[in-house]
């Protein structure tokens, strides 16, 4: 089968290198389940499966799609890929840094999300919450995971390991409390991301100090009942741990009860645990162990050709 | 031996997005030599060789780096990646408008530090012959083969005949119109087309959907007045053969150590190479055959290895 990742509702974004490791994921994965795919900006393909990442923030953009669906039967998906339940995005309020009316673009994502989903053959959802709520609009919603595709061999990421634990992500008050905590505990840490100091860092400079950390720390964005809504924001966030596992770095995560298919990977522990952690790991070279240990278990138990070749078979069927 | 590749004197941090594809083949050529690379903003490491990317306008990191060198004994190279010749960068003209007027700048900065560093390494051969003349221990560093992309990672239809990834340039246009004429379908990208600039992804997707890959100089043979500015693209011809595209290329006579993998030609007879490879699939196994032979002969081991143990012995840090 042929897929057709079409990015146009990312606006210029969609053009930028910002999403390119989510599309280089999705795109991968289907390729290694034995199908072709093209990424393209606005090219609808009548004779291929049409997969669209959800932001559908424009109205228009969402009555161009319902109208088209309407009078033809090209074929399109869904990969949503952030946590929506019960008509929000539990995390949003620190975790989606945005300038302008951020509830009027929450309202309108939400609303076009919605209104799509009912319209699509099918959603693929990156989290198991989503795509259970995702299931009340759309029988053909289902859990797509971020697994293994392919490893960085150890010969193309020689690297000093000159960095004790490294954490990368968006800088919001529940991380910060457990980064001051950790500092103060006299752990030394390399903090970059948005609202860190250091500022934007492009993906090769990240690669790199991915590749120096012993550890690589994982954070909610926000802690258990830090939400307006009640709903628990915490899922692990797929693209930063599996970026980590097919480099072989030890993780060391804040305990994530929901969302984590990846906690037989990292070494978790309560917030106030995380530092002792975090030392137990760094002494005698413990984490390179602990690192290539879990990277191994990872691509074994989690290569997408086991884990997402019966998603995708599921839903050929299912759009038949 | 670490190196570390510094990225401060490329303007602000988002624009270095764009110098990603030559950050990443430096850093895996000289891992799979055998060392430990860094990447970072602009912190100078003094346990490692510090590697800058030439682009060298702004006086006060010129004069930073003089004044660091003076006073310490940290080790620094330069990496050019332009073709720069008797004190020019002869494409210039067609290949960065929007930058021509800095090349005096970029020129000064450049002969000013390649003076002061302990070595330059230069993707093309005629750069580091002219780097000589300013440091004794100025290399030829290719652009070779790292890590090809599983067949199976890349899986496409091979819906575009010929596709073209480049600058809009008189020259390329005339060749493009002349092929269009003749029949054959071709996607041009990049500054100028009517599509400019589409992630590395969608690049990486286009390719993968092309029987051919159309390789033209920024200017023909008749309009060249003085320095031949005709060079190969090492990013983007290694770019298609890493992934088995068959390239077709117009005849570049100089710099370019990637002949024996493209089937050049000279402009009027390119619409029939094209045609030729496109007969009966040739492109399939005319691409794999040529990336498999890329390869094995242009393997980074081999023809950096040694350019790179060369460069530390001459600092004495073998």
């Amino acid at each position: 089968m042929w897929f057709n990742i079409v990015m146009v509702n990312h606006d210029e974004t969609g053009k930028t290198e910002y999403l390119d490791p989510l599309i280089g994921y999705q795109r991968s994965a289907l390729s290694a389940c034995g199908h072709e795919v093209t990424v393209v900006w606005d090219d609808i393909r009548p004779n291929a499966i049409n997969l669209l990442f959800e932001y559908f923030v424009l109205p228009k953009f969402v009555e161009s799609i319902t109208s088209l669906r309407r009078s033809s039967p090209i074929k399109f998906g869904i990969i949503a890929t952030e946590l929506i339940v019960a008509g929000t995005i539990p995390y949003a309020q620190h975790g989606m840094p945005f300038d302008g009316d951020k509830a009027a673009m929450l309202r309108n994502r939400i609303a076009g999300y919605e209104a799509l989903a009912r319209n699509v053959d099918f959603v693929w959802c990156w989290l198991e919450r989503t795509s259970v709520e995702t299931s009340q609009c759309n029988a053909g919603s289902e859990f797509f995971p971020v697994g293994h595709v392919v490893d960085v061999p150890r010969s193309l990421r020689r690297s000093p390991k000159d960095i004790d634990v490294l954490f990368f992500g968006t800088r919001t008050p529940h991380r910060e409390r457990l980064i001051d905590l950790l500092r103060a505990q006299g752990l030394s840490m390399v903090c970059v991301g948005r609202g860190f100091s250091t500022g934007f860092y492009s993906r090769q400079k990240l690669l790199s100090l991915i590749d120096r950390a012993k550890i690589g720390l994982n954070l909610n964005l926000h802690g258990e009942h830090e939400t307006e809504s009640g709903i628990d924001p915490r899922f692990a966030s797929c693209m930063r741990i599996v970026d980590m596992l097919e480099r072989e770095t030890c993780i060391v995560s804040e305990h994530i009860p929901l969302d984590n298919p990846y906690a037989g990977y990292m070494n978790c522990a309560e917030p106030h645990d995380l530092a002792e952690t975090c030392r137990a790991l760094l002494t005698g070279d413990r984490w390179r162990a602990a690192g290539e240990d879990a990277a191994a278990r990872f691509r074994v138990e989690m290569d997408v050709t086991k884990i997402c070749a019966p998603v995708i078979d599921r839903t050929l069927e299912w759009i038949q | 031996m670490i190196f570390n590749i510094v990225m401060g004197n490329h303007g602000d941090a988002v624009s270095t997005v764009s110098l990603d594809p030559p950050v990443e083949y430096l850093r895996g050529a000289l891992s799979i030599c055998g060392h430990e690379v860094t990447v970072g903003w602009e912190t100078i490491r003094p346990d490692a060789v510090n590697l800058l990317f030439e682009y060298f306008v702004d006086r006060s990191v010129i004069e930073n780096i003089v004044s660091m060198r003076r006073r310490s004994s940290i080790r620094l190279g330069i990496v050019t990646t332009d073709l720069i010749v008797q004190s020019s960068i002869p494409d210039a003209e067609f290949s960065m408008p929007l930058g021509a007027n800095l090349v005096p700048d970029r020129i000064q900065g450049f002969e000013t530090l390649a003076r002061e560093v302990d070595f330059i390494w230069s993707w093309l051969q005629r750069t580091s012959d002219e780097a000589r003349r300013h440091n004794p221990v100025s290399e030829y560093f290719p652009v070779g083969h790292v890590a090809e992309v599983p067949a199976k990672l890349r899986r496409s239809p091979r819906d575009i005949e010929v596709l073209f990834l480049g600058m809009r340039t008189p020259h390329r246009d005339r060749v493009l119109h002349s092929l269009g004429s003749q029949g054959l379908k071709v996607v041009p990208v990049g500054q100028g087309f009517p599509t400019e600039h589409l992630s590395h992804r969608m690049v990486e997707s286009l390719i993968d959907r092309s029987k051919i890959a159309l390789n033209l100089n920024l200017v023909s043979e008749s309009e060249i007045t003085g320095v031949d500015p005709r060079f190969a693209s090492g990013m983007r011809i290694v770019g298609f053969l890493e992934r088995d595209t068959s390239v077709v290329s117009e005849e570049t006579p100089l710099d370019n150590p990637y002949k024996e993998y493209m089937q050049s030609a000279e402009p009027e007879a390119l619409a029939e190479t094209c045609r030729a490879v496109l007969s009966n699939d040739r492109w399939l196994s005319a691409g794999r055959d040529c990336a498999a032979r890329f390869r094995e002969a242009m393997d980074v081991a081999k023809i950096c290895g040694p350019v790179v143990a060369r460069t530390l012995a001459a600092m004495n840090l073998r």
